[in-house]
């Protein structure tokens, strides 16, 4: 066998061997987001602990939550399990420097975020539904009554919601951090059927 | 396991050539294992440093425009789940981190880097040091970073910060011991989100190495 012969024989391997490197890459991509240990979701587990409002320690050297935190904010989560009942957060901010929430799924997706801009009259009222919940909050509402609510439909039962306050200077963090603290956000009641 | 049975079989027989199916089984023995070492290096390059697709560069700063949408794409959620951080929702802001100055050199906690020029708009930005995991640095002064509100400005709003081990006058921000760095540019509702694929260098501001001492 010549040597160009042989160099023509090895092109299907190395074909194959791009094949199955390209699907070792994907698979282990997609993949990731499922066995990734400490996804932000397992890191705040602590803070969800009893549901409710949370607030994460201040961002000091070795004591961060989570990496990438900006060291100006003010920050809380609140996790949730749909299956409790649909979350009710409630907050007032007016004549704030920034305030904004994301909501996540149980990977750390966002699927919704706002800023104190979008409060009306400074004052905000969120419900976070599953699908079923949704139907049943709309079949429930009447007609000549607007919903002064934001319902925001969940990807999934278990998801938390990350709020931030900006604190301009460092002085004004315990400011940024009542704010935080003065929301409340609870599972609703589970709703009397009638 | 069968390729432990075909290898130990060939050399059981002591075979100068083994035959032509223990041959094929071992090339493609060969190209698997190949191809798994290689799609997992890029695997590894693609999450662990960030450089998966849908990132956009404006100077020496990147941008992870959709990371913060549910359209985020399999590498950006790849990355969230390893390192764990969350990303500013498409309503909240837009964060930028560099890695390198101007010029294309990585950053060195040993130099001095001056960053000024233009900011895009933003109801307030930050700016902040950060080790390569994304964690902050331990310094003397306690200050990790600016915000827009309380960095000192010329009489025609230009600004400039100094970041470096050493005290420096102005807006300095210090710099801790760790083996290298990034710096986190953060724009607080800006309406730069929706135009993301539209940025550039130009609306972005300079990171001028001034020495090393």
């Amino acid at each position: 066998m010549s040597f160009g012969e042989r160099l023509t024989g090895l092109i299907p391997w190395l074909l194959a061997c791009l094949m199955f490197a390209g699907i070792v890459h994907f698979s282990s991509v997609l993949l990731m987001p499922q066995v990734a240990p400490h996804d932000s979701y397992g890191r705040l587990a602590p803070f969800f602990a009893g549901g409710g409002l949370h607030a994460l320690p201040l961002a000091e050297p070795g004591q961060e939550a989570l990496p990438f935190l900006d060291p100006a904010f003010a920050y809380a989560v609140c996790g949730y399990d749909l299956a409790d009942g649909p979350l009710r957060l409630r907050a007032s901010f007016a004549a704030v420097p920034y305030v904004s929430l994301s909501f996540h799924s149980r990977r750390g997706l966002v699927f919704y975020s706002f800023t104190d801009r979008a409060a009306s009259h400074g004052k905000i009222d969120v419900v976070v539904l599953s699908g079923a919940q949704l139907a049943q909050a709309e079949e429930q509402d009447t007609e000549d009554e607007p919903v002064q609510e934001l319902r925001l439909l969940a990807p999934e039962n278990h998801g938390f919601v990350l709020l931030r306050a900006l604190a301009l200077a460092p002085p004004d963090m315990p400011f940024a951090q009542a704010r935080l603290a003065a929301v409340t956000c609870a599972a609703d009641k589970p709703t009397a059927q009638p | 396991m069968p390729q432990n049975c075909l290898g130990f079989s060939a050399r059981q027989t002591g075979a100068p050539h083994p035959g032509p199916a223990v041959l094929n089984f071992l090339k493609a023995l060969l190209s698997a294992s190949l191809g798994a070492v290689l799609g997992l290096t890029a695997t590894y390059y693609s999450v662990e440093r960030g450089l998966g697709f849908g990132a956009v560069q404006a100077g020496p700063w990147t941008v992870w425009p959709r990371s913060g949408s549910p359209e985020a794409d399999p590498y950006a959620r790849a990355t969230l789940a390893r390192t764990g951080e969350l990303p500013l929702g498409l309503a909240e802001g837009l964060t930028f981190i560099a890695r390198g100055d101007s010029s294309g050199a990585p950053l060195s906690n040993d130099c001095i880097y001056q960053i000024a020029g233009q900011m895009p708009p933003a109801r307030f930005w930050t700016l902040s040091t950060a080790t390569r995991d994304g964690a902050l640095i331990a310094n003397s002064a306690g200050r990790y970073g600016f915000t827009s509100a309380e960095i000192l400005r010329a009489a025609g709003g230009a600004f400039s910060i100094t970041v470096s081990r050493g005290v420096q006058p102005g807006n300095w921000l210090p710099l801790g011991s760790a083996d290298g760095f990034l710096l986190v540019l953060r724009f607080y509702d800006t309406p730069v989100s929706a135009t993301a694929s539209a940025l550039n260098a130009a609306i972005m501001p300079l990171i001028t190495k001034n020495g090393c001492p």
